[in-house]
Formats: C-alpha cells, structure tokens, sequence
C-alpha cells in the first residue's frame, strides 16, 4: 500500500505538501503527471522523461486495452517493462475516454448497453470466457442485446475483475482507477447524472471487493473517483459514500470535470470535493486543462491556461492532476513560460536567439536552443514537437516544485501572487482565478491598483494569437 | 568543415569578363541597401562573372554573400514546380540521343575552361564564415595506393581549440531543416558529421544563421558542438530530384519550405541545378563553367568539396576533371595564388547518386556506363590523397562495391534514415554470418509477426549499442530537480526498446517509434562502417567479405516499400493532428 506522508501545510490556503511512496519510488505532491496515452512521451525515451525530473506519469487504459491489448502488456511482464519505465505509473479507469470517444447520443439513450460493452472491453481478459474486441472496433459497434445479456452475466456472477487493464499483470500499474460511469460534465439530465454517480460508488465496490481479494493491495493503489456531475448536492452525496469507504482504497480522484463547464463552476466543485476529501490520502483532480471533444484543435487545447488551472488546484487542495497541455500544445508549436503561451509559429520569433525561457533548466533551454531554430522547425519536423515538449514538461514541473518549496516555506501566497502577475500582467486576471484564490484567503489584486489591473470574465484563457493573417507558416 | 554545394545553369558565351566585373562591384550603390553590414559586407554580385560561373561544386565555409533582400523584385516566388521546360528538357534528351556521338565530340571540344579571376574580396567569405578563425582540414590515408583499391584512413579537422578526427570510410548524417529527423538534440549531438541543406533557410532574407551572433553560428543555431562535430553545408538536398523550374540566366531555384524560390543568380553565389544536366548541352555548359566559379571560392583554409560534373558522359567528366588539375598560369594563377591549380585548393570530391541515377535512368538500356565506370572516369586522374563522398547511397551492398571498386570514403545514411522514418529497423551485420537462406536487412515493424517479439532490435550476433537497445540509466545528478524536496532513486536496469513495443508505437502513429528507429538504424550503420575499417586493416580478403554479404543479404528493397504502404495506411486513419510536414509530403 502506498505511503502518504503530509509534509507541510499552507498556513493559509488549503494547500500542503506531501510525498507519496509507490513501489516504483517516491513523488513529491503536489505534481503534475505527464500523460503518456499510447505508452510513449512524444518521441521521447523513457530515460529521457525520467531525466526531466519526472516520477509519475499516466497510462490510459482505454488506449492500452485496444492496442497493444492486455495480453501483450501481460507476455512483456507488465505496462512498466513494455515501455521502460521504471518510475511510478498510474492508469487511467478508462471511462473517461469513452465519454470523449464515442457519440455522446449513444450513452444517453443506451446508457447501460453501451458502458457494459466497453466495460467488456476494458476487462474483457479478466473474464475469461468473453471474446476481445477486434482492434479498433467501437465500443458502441452493434453489439446484439444477447452478447449483452451475457455479458452481463459473466460480470454478475463474479468475472468482472477490475477497473483496469493490468489487474493480472505480475508489474501493474502502481495507481490504478476504479471504473466510473463518466457522463459528460454538461449533461442537462440530472436523473443521468445521478445513475451514473450512484453506479459510480456501486462499482466502486465491486473494485475494491476484486482488489482486495486479487492479493495485490501491496503492489497496486486503488483509488476511488468521485462523480456526480457540476451539482454540488450529488457530490455532496457521492462524496459522503466514498469517504465511507476510505480505509479501503489509497486515494481519492476527483472526476467527470474539464468537460467544458464554467471554470468557475469546476473550481467549486473542486473546493468542494478537496475540502471534504480525507485528509490523510492523496487527492487526484482529473484532466485539468483538458479541452474535450476537440482533440486536434489548437485553441480547444489552450482553452485553459492549465499552469494557473493547475496552481489554483493546488490551493484549493489537490495533491495530483494529469495534464496533457504540455505534450498538445508542444505539436502545435507552443511552448508554455511564466509570462503565458509562446506561440513559436508567429513569424516574430524567426530572428530571435533567446532561448524560451532564459533561467530554465530544461535540455531545450539549457542548450540554448533559440526561439528561432524552433521557429524554423515547428510543425514540420518531429524534433520541434520534441524540444517543445521537453520544455514544457519541464516548465510544468518546475511551476509545481516552486509551489511545494512555497508551501514548505510558507511563502505560498506570494509565489501565487507572483506567479499570476507574470503570467496574467499584460492580459488582465481570470476572474474565476481571483474568485477561486480569495476563497481559500488569497487576494490576488491585494495592493494592486484596481484602475490598472482588468479582469477577464469567463475562462480568461490566455493565447498568442497572429496578430495579422500573414503569419509565417 | 562547413560546405556548400552549389551547381548553376550556365551561360552558353564566353568572353573575358574581368573588367566588367570589378566596375560592376564598384558601383553598387543599388544593391544591399537593406543589408546587415556585418554579415554582408557591401560587395555587388551584379557582375557578368557571376552569370557565368557554373558547375557543381561545394564550398568549405559559410558561403554566401547574399540571397535576397525582403519587398526584393530580384527574389520571387513561384507558385509551383514543374513548367514548360521540363517538356522541352525531355524533347531534347531525346533528340539529343540521335546525335549522341557527335555531340559529345563538341563537348569535349569546347568544355575548355574559362578564363580565372582573382575573386575580388576573398575576404568576404570569412566574415560569414562559421569560424572567425581559419580551419584546416587534412585528409590522411594509412594505405597510400592506387586510386581504386578500398582503403581507410582519416579525416582530420583542426579548429583553434581542438581537432575533429574522423575515421574513414564514415558516415554522413542527413538533416532536414537543420534537424536529424526524429531525433532530440541530445541524440543528435553524438553524431559526428553531419550534412545540412542550406535550401529552407532562404525562406527568411536574410538566412537566419547568418545573423547569429555566435562564433560558431551555424553550429550554434542548430544546436550541434563546434567542438566534436563536423558539417557539411550545401544549398540544395543532395537527395531531392523533385522537379523544379529550370534555372536560367538570371535565376537559380531553390526549394524551401514556401515553395520554390528563385534567387538572383546575378546577387548570388549560389548556384544550383536542380535538374540533372539531361541535355548535352547542358552538361557542356556545366563542365565549361563550373571551373571559373570553383576559382571563386577557393581560398586558405577554406574545406571545399566539389561535385563531379559530367552527367552519363565519360568524356565530360574527364574534361571536368581535367579543367580541375590544369596547371594555371600567369594572370590565372595570380588569381588562384598560392594555388597553382584549381584541384589544389580542394579536400574533396562528391558524386550525387540520386541525379545521376535518374540521368541513367533516362538513358536507354546499355547505353549508360556502369556507375563504377563514371566515377572512376571522374577520378582518374585526380589524385588518389583527397576526399570522396557519395550521397544517396541506396544499400550497403552499394557501399562495399563502392568502397571496393572505387574507393570512396564517406557515405551518406539517408537510406537508414528513411529506413526508420517508415519503420523498418535494420539487422546486418558485416561480415556477414553464414545464414541458412539469404536474409534481409531489415525488419518492417509494421508487421503482425512483431506484435509479440519481445526481444530487442539488434539480433544475437550484433549487441547494438544504441539507446533504444541498450538504454543507460539516468545518473542521479543528471535528473532536473524540481524542488527541495525531490529525492530521485535511480535503480533497475533499464528495459531495451522490444520490437514489440516499437511495433505497437509504429501502429498508433506515436513518434517515439521513429526516434528509436533513427537511433538504432544509425547505430546499426557506425557499427557496420566500424567493422569495414577494421577488415580493410587488417584483413586482405576484403573482396571476398564483399561477395558474402551479397550472398547472405537481399538487397532489395521490399521491407522498406511494404513498411511504407503500412506507414501510410496508419497515417491515413491515425494521422489526426500530425506534423503539418507529413501532410506536406504527400507522395511518400
Ligand atoms: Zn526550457
Ligand atoms: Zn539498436
């Protein structure tokens, strides 16, 4: 089981900092988790990612279980060992993927078919009597009502094993998920989203039960995902439930969010949840920064400024998120710094021979690799995308080592304040953020003049747009 | 070594030009205007010499003057490749080939050198230069012999601070944009000669590297260490046969990133033909001309490599060659001073395949000269102590004959790296093992056969070093710390790279399979070339080796073309969001 020790609390915020002991090593919390969907960081080695300073990062098992499938990950020993990666893993239950997958019109109206049949497919290697899915086949591709049926079956009389696809791998994931119904976070039907919060907490059980009697609480983490949509009274009730079961799993998450709602109702909800969350287990806010449904499109993947998104998180009381903005937006030629997005294709970039980031650590920086060379190779060759994304990593992680030496050193407020300054200076502040921070006693207009600092209503989401059409391509 | 290939469309007169030159340069109140005064120094390229300076060769320092100037009528864009005058380049081949035998008689009769001149501010050269002080470069051979038996020996770079050595016959890595396809900077950065295209710079006037401030500037922009890495500049990439307009007169093309440009061949000491010289004509003009303007870029310490002009035809390329040795004299020597002739000035000699191949092509069946016989009759008479350097090397079965026949001394590694860039890991070794069956050189990952192949990419009779194969644990100190806090234990072994999860990373498009491809298929070519430099030291039946790596090994290229069909079948369904240059590719 995993050790959680708080090593130090924000006097005023409800941030703390802590360090989470998995079998594959320690992590320092509050951190960032780079998401590596197919078991690969961008055109990285995975020496290379543990070289950034990187000890945990994500799988997703809805990916892994299409391909390569679990069998394979099973014959090569393991998720760690298919991909090299000897530091902490966490997986993904998977229901996330299918909500952002799939068509929507499907789980609402076939609600209970469709989860099952991907439930099949995330676990269909546990209950060894169902057939694997043809590789690349939908989920939701018709399906008859008999396969269902037994489907239902097999999962009723006790096959259904686990949330995720490495229960039975001798090196599993060192995190893993239970199984959430996930219903997309602006679904209008209540009574859908209360089901899928109430079958939440039943599979929940029904994990726990598989976990514990599996042998494998000493090697693997489970952790629970707490549902029930942007209404804070079903949160309020998943919550009650969950937390009831608290001596059974290892942490909690907090999930169905980033589905494109208000940021300021997500960071309510996020409040709500952290604050009555157990202290002593590690929580996990899911998907920060993450644009739903517009997986390629460069301004859904910066519709959030996920380095504030993040810090405001942390003040509010998560301990992990995951995050793809780094890897993303590294594709599309943006390179994230503490003054916002560097948007790398704007054709002002193409003589400057500054590095991104002057002081940063990163091999991109450090080697003084210029804005320029960038600007040169951005979108056409694979390198950019893989010099960006080391910097960006890197930048996220070193957003997020500064807020646990703050918070160490009771300077959290200040590194905040200094922080959204630099980032939010010439843009004007999400009002959200302010809102979100005054809630947990940190002003961050506090001796600012308020005639010269603007405040952006609605997700304040801060871009480098081409200031003209011409822009260098 | 920086160097620059160029290659022009010439002129078809011939007259003294040294006057009109020198007043053209003295009045050059209209141009430059706009120029950077450090990196261009104010010296028109408007003179007559320049229309005429021709051919095919390479530069050893950073080499050019000037390129354009922005809102510049000189430059132009065209919206395409591929005009009119490849229908009539085609006509003439064509009829050219009826007249085959006569022409070629005119050819030899009037590919007479131009007249030389002294280049009018050597010095220019050096203010562009990638080393404010001088280089030099030697080239050493352990076994002295006759032109065309295989040998070894070094390349030898000496800067100010330190010496690149490099051990021959070596490999040559290909770059795009200034990159190594695929690979990070730190991988990038243990590869020792590398080759860079100038062509995609010149989509910003001026070229970007030239305006850094560095001392080393195109090593610094690219991010490659003066110290221990050498490279090879040209204009155009060597291995693009795409077709272009052809160069006229006043314009040489180039291919960048924004189409094709057209450079003022008159502001410009870049020429390049694009297109393999198919005409007669052509050739006679390339190998006339290209004299003149290698007399032009000569200079001390200057490293330059000259591509070997002549096309199919033998006799053209002995009368490059010997326009190369010619002993100058009077005026002409003052002009190459302190070299008494235009080869003296040289390291080395380059032969494009991939033009020359498509020229062959073009010439019926039987007519052509083995590619052996060419560039033995380019050699011939040059001598044996200097550089030779292939591009566009197809096998490595090509490269032992080349090695053994001819005795060439560097290779270029697209044909690995493009290997990788479509999924295929390469697995030879040298000298061969005594196979069962013949086998092939590589492994198209894309196959189902892989899904399961948990073992690494280097087969039992070659441990391969590279870091997909053997992966070095992360050193404690080398891990970026992140806060106070962070405590990093390094422990394990690290796990190589299996085929299967190559396989896995080849079929949903992630672009860590191509890096570790890149990494292996590079390592598997340094250790292949390793290998042929220790046999031809120690060993004296190369010759047979040769003949039994073509017996063990196909050479064909059926993995690489079934690996790319695949590739594009992934692409198609998973490529969503990818690379912009891909997309851009299109006919791959
Ligand atoms: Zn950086
Ligand atoms: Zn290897």
């Amino acid at each position: 089981m995993a050790k959680f020790e708080i090593l130090a609390r924000c006097p005023t915020t409800r941030a703390r900092v802590s360090r989470l002991t998995l079998s594959h090593g320690e992590t320092a919390l509050p951190t960032f988790m780079p998401v590596a969907t197919q078991a690969a960081i961008k055109g990285l080695t995975s020496q290379q990612v543990e070289s950034l300073g990187i000890s945990l990062i994500l799988n997703n098992t809805y990916h892994l279980n299409l391909r390569p499938g679990v069998q394979i990950l099973a014959q090569a020993g393991g998720a760690h060992k298919f991909q090299g990666w000897n530091k902490n893993l966490l997986t993904d239950s998977g229901g996330f993927q299918f909500v952002s997958l799939s068509k929507f019109a499907k789980i609402t109206e076939e609600g209970k078919q469709t989860i099952l049949v991907f439930w099949r497919n995330c676990n269909s290697h546990f209950g060894r009597r169902l057939i694997l899915q043809p590789l690349h086949r939908r989920a939701n591709d018709a399906d008859s009502p008999e396969e269902s049926i037994s489907i239902q079956h097999a999962i009723g009389a006790g096959s259904f094993h686990s949330s995720t696809g490495f229960r039975d791998l001798e090196y599993p994931a060192d995190i893993i998920m239970q199984l959430d119904d996930v219903v997309p976070s602006l679904t209008p039907d209540r009574a859908r989203v209360e089901e899928a919060m109430e079958r939440s907490v039943r599979w929940l059980d029904r994990c726990i039960a598989f976990h514990n009697a599996s042998g494998k609480q000493t090697t693997q983490n489970l952790f629970a995902i707490v549902q029930g949509g942007l209404d804070h009274e079903l949160r309020d009730r998943c919550l009650k439930q969950m937390v009831e079961r608290s001596n059974q799993v290892a942490g909690f998450a907090v999930g169905g969010l980033s589905g494109g709602e208000e940021k300021d109702v997500f960071w309510r909800i996020v409040k709500q949840c952290a604050e009555k969350l157990p202290e002593e287990k590690p929580r996990y806010c899911m998907g920060v920064g993450f644009a739903e449904g517009n997986l390629s499109s460069l301004v859904q993947a910066v519709h959030s400024n996920t380095s504030t998104d993040l810090l405001v998180c942390v003040a509010l009381g998560v301990d992990m998120a995951d995050c793809v903005f780094p890897t993303r937006t590294a594709r599309f030629g943006v390179a994230l710094t503490r003054n916002g997005p560097l948007n790398l294709r704007l054709a002002k970039h193409a003589t400057d021979f500054s590095p991104i980031e002057k002081d940063c650590p990163c091999p991109t920086c450090s080697q003084g690799t210029s804005r320029a060379m960038l600007h040169h190779i951005v979108t056409r060759e694979t390198a950019a995308a893989h010099a960006v994304t080391i910097h960006n990593i890197v930048f996220q992680a070193q957003v997020m080592g500064g807020a646990r030496d703050a918070i160490i050193a009771g300077t959290f407020p200040q590194y905040l304040k200094a922080f959204f300054a630099g980032y939010f200076a010439d843009a004007g502040y999400p009002e959200w953020c302010v809102n979100a921070l005054q809630s947990v006693g940190v002003d961050l207009l506090e001796g600012l003049d308020p005639s010269e600092v603007k405040i952006i209503p609605g997700s304040g989401a801060k871009w480098e747009y081409s200031t003209n059409k011409s822009k260098t391509k | 070594m920086l160097v620059l290939r160029t290659a022009t469309r010439l002129v078809g007169r011939r007259q003294p030009l040294l006057i009109a030159s020198r007043s053209a340069s003295s009045s050059t109140a209209d141009h430059h205007q706009t120029e950077d005064d450090f990196a261009y120094p104010k010296e028109g390229f408007g003179a007559p010499i320049w229309r005429k300076t021709a051919g095919f060769a390479i530069l050893g320092v950073l080499f050019y003057e000037y390129l354009g100037t922005p809102g510049d009528n000189d430059v132009a864009w065209l919206p395409a490749a591929g005009t009119e005058e490849f229908a009539d380049e085609a006509a003439l081949i064509r009829a050219t080939r009826e007249t085959a035998l006569l022409q070629e008689r005119q050819l030899v009769r009037s590919a007479t050198r131009p007249p030389l001149y002294r280049s009018r501010n050597p010095e220019q050269f050096n203010h562009v230069s990638p080393y404010k002080n001088m280089v030099g470069m030697s080239v050493k051979f352990q076994a002295q012999t006759t032109a065309f038996r295989p040998r070894s020996g070094s390349l030898l770079l000496n800067r100010p601070t330190s010496a690149i050595e490099i051990a021959t016959p070596a490999l040559l890595v290909t770059t795009s944009r200034g990159v190594v396809p695929h690979l990070t900077q730190a991988h990038a950065s243990t590869l020792p000669c590398l080759q860079v295209p100038f062509e995609t710079f010149l989509e910003h006037s001026p070229p970007v590297p030239t305006l850094h401030p560095g001392s080393h500037p195109l090593h610094s922009f690219l991010g490659f260490n003066p110290e221990n890495q050498l490279l090879i500049l040209t204009l155009r990439d060597p291995h693009d046969v795409r077709e272009t307009p052809a160069n006229t007169n006043n314009y040489v093309s180039a291919v960048t990133g924004r189409g094709i440009r057209r450079i003022l061949s008159l502001r410009c000491q870049i020429y390049h033909s694009l297109l393999p010289p198919f005409s007669q004509k052509r050739v006679e003009r390339s190998v006339s001309r290209s004299a003149s303007w290698v007399s032009q870029i000569l200079g001390p310490n200057r490293n330059v490599l000259v591509h070997m002009a002549g096309g199919v035809s033998i006799a053209a390329r002995k009368a490059f060659s010997s326009n190369l040795i010619e002993k100058l004299h009077g005026r002409e020597a003052e002009a190459i001073s302190p070299h008494k002739s235009l080869d003296d000035g040289l390291v080395g000699y380059v032969f494009d395949l991939a033009p020359l191949r498509m020229e062959m092509d073009a010439v019926s069946t039987g007519d052509a000269p083995d590619l052996t016989t060419l560039l033995r009759a380019s050699l011939d008479s040059m001598p044996s102590s200097k550089l030779r350097v292939i591009n566009s090397v197809s096998s490595p079965h090509e490269i032992l004959r080349l090695i053994r026949d001819v005795g060439v001394d560097i290779f270029d590694s697209k044909w690995a790296q493009d290997n990788a860039a479509f999924g295929v890991a390469l697995d030879f070794v040298f000298p061969a093992p005594a196979f069962q069956t013949r086998q092939n050189l590589g492994h198209n990952l894309y196959r189902t056969d892989f899904a399961q192949d948990f073992s690494s990419l280097s087969s039992s009779y070659s441990p391969c070093p590279c870091p997909a194969c053997r992966p070095v644990a992360t050193s404690q100190s080398a891990i970026i710390s992140h806060s106070t806090m962070d405590q990093f234990r390094t422990d394990g072994t690290p796990q190589p790279a299996s085929r299967a999860y190559i396989h896995h990373l080849c079929l949903t498009h992630e672009m860590s399979a191509h890096s570790l491809l890149v990494l292996h298929n590079l390592a598997v070519m340094q250790a292949f070339l390793a290998s042929v430099r220790t046999l031809l030291e120690h060993s004296d039946n190369f010759g047979r080796l040769v003949d039994d790596f073509h017996n063990a090994y196909h050479e064909g290229h059926e993995q690489i073309s079934e690996a790319r069909t695949m590739w594009k079948e992934v692409d198609l369904a998973r490529g969503k969001g990818r690379l912009a240059r891909e997309q851009d590719q299109g006919d791959i």
